[in-house]
Order: structure tokens, then C-alpha cells, then sequence
């Protein structure tokens, strides 16, 4: 368990430019959640979860993991302490001139560890995070996502029990953040891992986190269980945070992932806009096809006054019929994308 | 061929020997003034790096002496230096003239030199990983060495090719103090005694050995560089 004590940091404290980047914050993360904390750039996020491991020591407040205060360690102990708490950050930061395989047991080295055991747990870590066959690559030659996941995997060389994120999928594009984010809930389940995620995101927590802050301004303005703080927001803040997280393109991927297709259908995207909206199109599919049309997903939305409308949808006929179809929807002024055919 | 080399460069060919004797002494005083130098001009490098305001081992005091000595030495030319420092040139080699006594003056100026590059060399290093050692766990020592010093040594590779061209042009100046080597054969052969057939010979030469050590660090950071 981690707890965050009545935590404030001030920088340059006494100067001119003094900053109160943490306010009197208390937090409390059992072990085994998934933490996210939001909030917009300079509320103080970074700042707060680098008191967790004392990267930046607190002006004031006190952080018991475990029940450890680990603000009264001495260096020694607090780099030991510190081997219990992994991080992985928004730009990496992976060793360059080092490989893969070099960057992941970079912890292990100097440890009174065999060489034998380091690479068994190299490699063990390697294929946790699914990158077996990048171990004498390096870090140069891999993808945003790959190094996110390598500095994962070096991140919990040390058998951490506690994972702070800061940004971690910030750098990514939508389709790798939600494969980091996988990685993470399964580390969560697998290892019983404690996670604090720090995202500008809400969609982020949305996706995995069981419990939430939201922070502005050095201060945490509204925390709770996400599904309780996504059904009842008291600020104004959280709200609008939380509408960033409902967005179609997500909910469509969902859907098209989901979607268990028998191989005599056929999956499309119909597009349209303006009056077409108005008529039957999917029964006329059936009357003069005999096409069934399964919605898996439909929406409308008005851009200046006219609705546009999307529908997803399973086709079931023979792929002669099914052409025909698509061509008159087509002709209709239906703009049809083939999402996935069956074979 | 040989009637050729006469012709026009007489004088070389009358006596290759002096140019072999220069070459070498030019490599020695180079070799030792980099070592000793380069060693020390590496330790003090990191030591502004580490101690600078933010540094793992920041010590205000520390670092504004450094810093501000790094700049005084840095500006006395270097001529003025052989002088200056004959004094403790005589104590520690016992005289004042010669190749060895020209380490003294090369070693001092070599170090906030070759200091001042390393810093700003090892400044490149991404912060993150420096951040991302200590979380790790990684004690200060061990930050330097596995980080800072191994992170940056393409960039340290980089400026000892640079400190070695400089460090031959600054032999050539030591010549002033019978240092030998190409450049005093420059001077007080090729140019006193109007003969330019040496001259040209001795910068050939000197070419040579700026093109081998720019060549050799190329090789170098080739094989040590995986951006
Ligand atoms: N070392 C520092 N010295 C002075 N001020 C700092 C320092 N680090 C952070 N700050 C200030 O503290 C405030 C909070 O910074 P912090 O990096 O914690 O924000 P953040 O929420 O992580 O923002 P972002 O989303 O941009 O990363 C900012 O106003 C920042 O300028
Ligand atoms: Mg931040």
C-alpha cells in the first residue's frame, strides 16, 4: 500500500519564481489497483509521482510504502527500496549504446546475480512483453511501442511490486497505447502488480483504471472509483475530461474487434449523409437482395445542422447478392468501406 | 625519380633522417600530453558535469571554482604558458628544454580543454536516463560510469579526435622551448634558413598525422555508434 501523506513541493521555495507544484495532497493506492491520475500539463502529475519514489523529495508531507517512511531512509536504503518500485516514462529512456537484451539486465548488473540467472530473466522478461527476437537489437532500430515495451520489461527486472507511469503511452499513437495499456492490465493481473499511471488522457484511464485522481493545479480536485467518478463527476474539470474519453473512433474499433463473423458475412461501413438518412436502406437490401443486414453499431451525428450517420453492419448472402447490394446502396449516394471480409 | 626529388626538394633529400627524428618526437610529446592530459582533463570533465547546479553530486562552491579556473587557463595563450610555467617545469622534469620539458605546458593547457569538452559532451546525455538510473536503484558512481561515461562516449570519442588535432598544432608551438619536433623543423630549419622544400615537407606531415587521428575516431564512433 502506498500512502501519501498531506505531500506539498515547492520549487525554488523563498525566491522569486517560486512554484507550488504539489498541495497538500493525500492519497491513499492499495496494492493490485491500477491508479490513473489526470490533469492538464503543469498541474503538478510528474512532480507528484516522483515523490513516490523520491526522485523529488517532498517540501513537506511524508509517503509510507509499505509502511516504510521513505523520507527517514538513508541513500542506501532508499536505492534498495527503490529497486521495489519500477518506472517507465513518456520518452523511454531507453541505454542506446546498449541492446535490448543489454537495456533489460542493465538492473540485474552488479548485483551478485550469475550471468546465467540474468539471462534467464532477460529473456523470461522478454517474452512478457512479447519482444523475444529483439534481444541483440538496438533500442534505435525498434518502433515507439517496442521500446515502450523493452523499458517495461527493464522496469520490472528488480521483481518491482509497485509500476509508476509517467506518460507512458503519451508518445504513442491510439492503436499502441491500446496495446500498452493490454500489457499493463496483464502485468496487473498476472503479477498482482500495483500501477500509477499518469496520463493527460481520460481515455487512458477509462480503458484500464480501476481508481482515478484528477489534478489541478497541485491539487487533487476529485478522486474515487473511475466508475464512480465517470458516472457522477462533481467538477467541472472531470467532466469535461471524461467527454474527451467517448470517442466513436475508439468505440468503433471496439465493435469491429469484437465481432465474430461466420464466413458467409461480410462486414461493411455505411456512410451517409444529409436525406438519405430518411429511408429504409437496410430493407430494401432484404426486398431486393435478400441480403440480412446485422447492425453492430450505429450513429448519427450532426455537423453544422446535417446529420451524418455511420451504421456497421454484418451482411449474410452469397457474395454475388452481396455485391450487387453494395453497389445500389452505392448508387444511393451511401458511401460502403469493406471492413473485413470473411475469407 | 631521384633527380626529380633533388630538384626540388634538395634539402630534404640531403637529410630524411631529421624528418623521421621530428615525426617522432612530435608523436611522443602528442602520445604522453594526451594521456596524462586526456586522464585528467576526463576526471575534471566529470566533475563539472556532477557538480553543476542540478548535478548528482551538486556542490555550488565547487563547481564556480572549477568553472571559473576551466576559463582562466583557457585563456592564456598557449606560448605564454611555456613561459609562465617554467618554474614548475624545472621542479617536476628538471629542465626546461627539451620534448619532456614541453609536457608540462601541453598537460596543463590539455586539461580545461579537453574538460571543457568532455562536459559539454556528456551534458548530451539524455537527462532521462539519468533519472531513469535512479529509479532504478543505481548508486551516484554507478550512474557516471554505466550512464554517463558509457552513453556518452561517441561524444567523448568525438572531442578526443578534436583535442588530438588540437594537441598536435600546440607541439608545433613548443618548438619555441627546443621541444623539437615538425613544427620546429618548420621554423627553425625550413623557415630561418629559407629552406621551403622542408617546410612544405614538415606540413605534410603534420596533415598526415590530423588525417590519421580524424580517420581512426571515425572508425571508432563508427563501431561504438548505434543512433
Ligand atoms: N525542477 C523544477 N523546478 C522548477 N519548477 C518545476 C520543476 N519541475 C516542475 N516544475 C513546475 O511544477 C509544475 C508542475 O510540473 P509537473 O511536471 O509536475 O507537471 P505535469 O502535470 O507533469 O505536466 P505535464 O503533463 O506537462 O508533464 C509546473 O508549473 C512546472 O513548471
Ligand atoms: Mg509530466
Amino acid at each position: 500500500m502506498i500512502e501519501l501523506k498531506n505531500i506539498s513541493v515547492t520549487f525554488n521555495e523563498n525566491e522569486k519564481d517560486e512554484v507550488d507544484a504539489v498541495k497538500n495532497v493525500n492519497l491513499t493506492i492499495e496494492d493490485g489497483t491500477i491508479f490513473g491520475i489526470v490533469g492538464y500539463s503543469g498541474a503538478g502529475k510528474s512532480t507528484l509521482v516522483r515523490v513516490i519514489n523520491l526522485l523529488q523529495r517532498p517540501t513537506k508531507g511524508t509517503i509510507l510504502v509499505d509502511g516504510c517512511d521513505l523520507t527517514k531512509l538513508a541513500e542506501k536504503q532508499l536505492r534498495q527500496k527503490r529497486k521495489d518500485i519500477g518506472m517507465i516514462f513518456q520518452h523511454f529512456n531507453l541505454l542506446e549504446a546498449r541492446t535490448i537484451g543489454e537495456n533489460v539486465a542493465f538492473p540485474l548488473k552488479y548485483q551478485g546475480i550469475t550471468k546465467e540467472k540474468q539471462q534467464a530473466k532477460v529473456k523470461e522478461l522478454l517474452k512478457l512483453v512479447g519482444l523475444t527476437d529483439k534481444i541483440n537489437v538496438y533500442p534505435s532500430q525498434l518502433s515507439g511501442g517496442q521500446k515502450q515495451r523493452v523499458a517495461i520489461a527493464r522496469a520490472l527486472a528488480s521483481d518491482p511490486k509497485i509500476l509508476l507511469c509517467d506518460e507512458a503511452t503519451s508518445a504513442l499513437d491510439p492503436k499502441t497505447t491500446g496495446q500498452i495499456l493490454k500489457l499493463l492490465q496483464k502485468l496487473n493481473r498476472k503479477l498482482n502488480l500495483t500501477i500509477i499511471l499518469i496520463t493527460h488522457e481520460m481515455q487512458v484511464v477509462k480503458e484500464i483504471c480501476q481508481k482515478t485522481a484528477v489534478m489541478l493545479n497541485g491539487q487533487i480536485v476529485e478522486k474515487g472509483e473511475v466508475l464512480q467518478v465517470f458516472n457522477e463527476p462533481k467538477t467541472e474539470l472531470t467532466k469535461k475530461f471524461i467527454a474527451t474519453a467517448f470517442r466513436q473512433e475508439d468505440i468503433l474499433h471496439k465493435v469491429i474487434e469484437n465481432s465474430s463473423l461466420s464466413p458467409d458475412e461480410t462486414l461493411v461501413e455505411l456512410s451517409y449523409t444529409g436525406k438519405v438518412t430518411n429511408e429504409p436502406l437496410l430493407a430494401d437490401l432484404y426486398q431486393r437482395f435478400e441480403i440480412k443486414a446485422n447492425i453492430l453499431y450505429g450513429n448519427i451525428e450532426y455537423l453544422q445542422q446535417v446529420p451524418v450517420g455511420k451504421l456497421i453492419v454484418s451482411l449474410v448472402g452469397s457474395k454475388k447478392k452481396i455485391s450487387e447490394s453494395l453497389a445500389y446502396l452505392n448508387s444511393k449516394g451511401v458511401k460502403v468501406k469493406l471492413l473485413n471480409t470473411s475469407d | 625519380m631521384q633527380a626529380l626529388l633533388e630538384k626540388y626538394l634538395p634539402n630534404v633529400v640531403s637529410d630524411p633522417q631529421i624528418f623521421v627524428d621530428a615525426t617522432i618526437q612530435t608523436i611522443y610529446m602528442t602520445f604522453w600530453a594526451a594521456i596524462f592530459g586526456g586522464g585528467l582533463g576526463l576526471i575534471l570533465g566529470v566533475i563539472l558535469v556532477v557538480t553543476r547546479p542540478g548535478g548528482l553530486y551538486e556542490n555550488k562552491t565547487l563547481f564556480w571554482i572549477l568553472d571559473k579556473f576551466v576559463n582562466l587557463i583557457r585563456s592564456i595563450p598557449f606560448i605564454i604558458l611555456l613561459a609562465l610555467l617554467a618554474v614548475i617545469t624545472q621542479f617536476i622534469v628538471g629542465t626546461t628544454i627539451g620534448a619532456k620539458a614541453a609536457l608540462v605546458p601541453l598537460v596543463a593547457t590539455v586539461i580545461p580543454f579537453f574538460a571543457r569538452q568532455v562536459e559539454t559532451a556528456l551534458l548530451e546525455v539524455d537527462p532521462g536516463l539519468i533519472e531513469a538510473a535512479q529509479a532504478m536503484g543505481l548508486s551516484r558512481l554507478g550512474i557516471i560510469c554505466r550512464v554517463y561515461l558509457r552513453e556518452g562516449l561517441v561524444g567523448i570519442v568525438r572531442v578526443s579526435a578534436l583535442t588530438m588535432i588540437s594537441l598536435i598544432g600546440l607541439t608545433a608551438m613548443a618548438g619555441a622551448v627546443g621541444a623539437g619536433g615538425l613544427g620546429d623543423l618548420a621554423i627553425s630549419q625550413g623557415y630561418n634558413r629559407f629552406e621551403n622544400d622542408v617546410t612544405f615537407v614538415a606540413t605534410l606531415l603534420i596533415l598526415i598525422l590530423v588525417f590519421l587521428s580524424q580517420f581512426i575516431s571515425n572508425l571508432i564512433i563508427k563501431k561504438i555508434s548505434h543512433q
